[in-house]
């Protein structure tokens, strides 16, 4: 990444979030990545409105706002937005998800949920990431987005040795200890019986 | 029976990247930095405002748990332009706690004096990463011990 040029001087990328502050963050590290066009809106509803008057390029939407929050607003957008725009990469900063609130952010369609605080390298990365668009697009009667489903590449290139503490490294070597005979294998599934 | 539609959108964005651009990813990652640097004292004041107002609603007989629940994850926000290390953490650890209670766990004023002491002593600290790992780890052992009893 770090070797690659960025040409997000001809995007027009909206912003939503209801604390300025946030909007200003996500506002400041968007120009200095090149991007001139920078739309701001303070609510999802005035989002709405911005992508009725106008063709955006990248949506970054706030998850928790009053009204209309960032996940209805990307939801409505995938639905019932104009139709130059329902395909428009999203993604949603959260500072937090609640618990009551996880399967709505997996089913509301965005590209990918980024979590706060924001760093510029996380959000080029993640901006590289959908330009790409090499994700297939699913609709149907329950959903409309980018597919959920990812195919097993192994561990990101810049990451060798896994992300999480359980992720296996690529190479995963020799066995510590012999192979387990069939016997063995079969008495692991063998049927127990159970005392109640 | 409900028809699936596969289909790879053609994006602008994509034609766009596919071009050279003026400046390249560490350039842009270089003034990235500049520009939080700028925003730092504005987000200094934001997280002294959202933290006094934690600290009123504590004293308050019935603590607005939704403002506080917004309070604390808009410290995690401006943790973006700030270098404050734990400082995310210790406000993600209070949102965690405040989601639970609207789900209606009963709300403990202690729980939430400890995280924002906490806050306080990450907030505006020179202290070295050692300490603050402390002061996280002493929170996480709090909340463990509340969640346990």
């Amino acid at each position: 990444m770090a070797g690659s040029y960025q040409a997000l001087e001809k995007a027009t990328v909206l912003v939503v979030d209801d604390n300025s502050q946030a909007l200003e963050i996500v506002a400041s590290v968007l120009m200095s990545f090149g991007v001139r066009n920078i739309l701001r809106a303070g609510s999802g509803e005035e989002a709405q409105e911005v992508v009725r008057r106008q063709v955006v390029d990248l949506i970054l939407t706030d998850a928790q706002m009053p009204g209309l929050d960032g996940y209805d607003f990307v939801r409505w957008l995938r639905r019932e937005g104009p139709e130059a725009m329902r395909v428009t990469p999203a993604l949603i900063v959260t500072a937090h998800t609640r618990r009551s609130e996880v399967l709505r952010a997996r089913d509301c369609g965005a590209n990918f949920i980024v979590a706060k605080p924001l760093t510029p390298t996380v959000l080029l990365q993640r901006i590289q990431w959908v330009a790409r668009g090499d994700r297939v697009f699913i609709e149907c009667d329950s959903y409309f987005g980018p597919d959920r489903r990812y195919k097993h590449e192994g561990p990101p290139a810049d990451f060798p040795d896994g992300r999480r503490r359980d992720d296996m490294p690529i190479e995963i070597g020799l066995a510590a200890e012999p192979n387990m005979s069939q016997d063995e294998l079969d008495n692991i599934i063998k049927p127990q019986k159970v005392v109640t | 029976m409900s028809v699936v539609r596969r289909f790879k959108p053609k994006l602008a964005l994509t034609e766009m990247m596919k071009k050279t651009g003026d400046i390249s990813a560490r350039e842009a990652l270089r003034r990235a930095g500049e520009a939080l640097h700028d925003l730092e004292e504005g987000c200094l004041g934001g997280v002294d405002q959202a933290l006094e107002e934690l600290e009123s609603q504590l004293k308050a007989a019935q603590p607005d748990i939704e403002r506080m629940y917004t309070l604390s994850s808009d410290i995690v926000g401006l943790c973006g332009g700030l270098s404050a290390e734990g400082l995310d953490v210790a406000a993600r650890s209070l949102c965690d706690y405040l989601d639970r209670v609207g789900e209606g766990e009963p709300f403990d004023g202690r729980i939430g004096a400890v995280h924002v002491a906490s806050l306080r002593l990450l907030h505006r600290s020179d202290a070295p990463s050692k300490a603050r790992a402390e002061i996280l780890d002493g929170l996480a052992k709090v909340v463990a011990r509340h969640r346990a009893a």
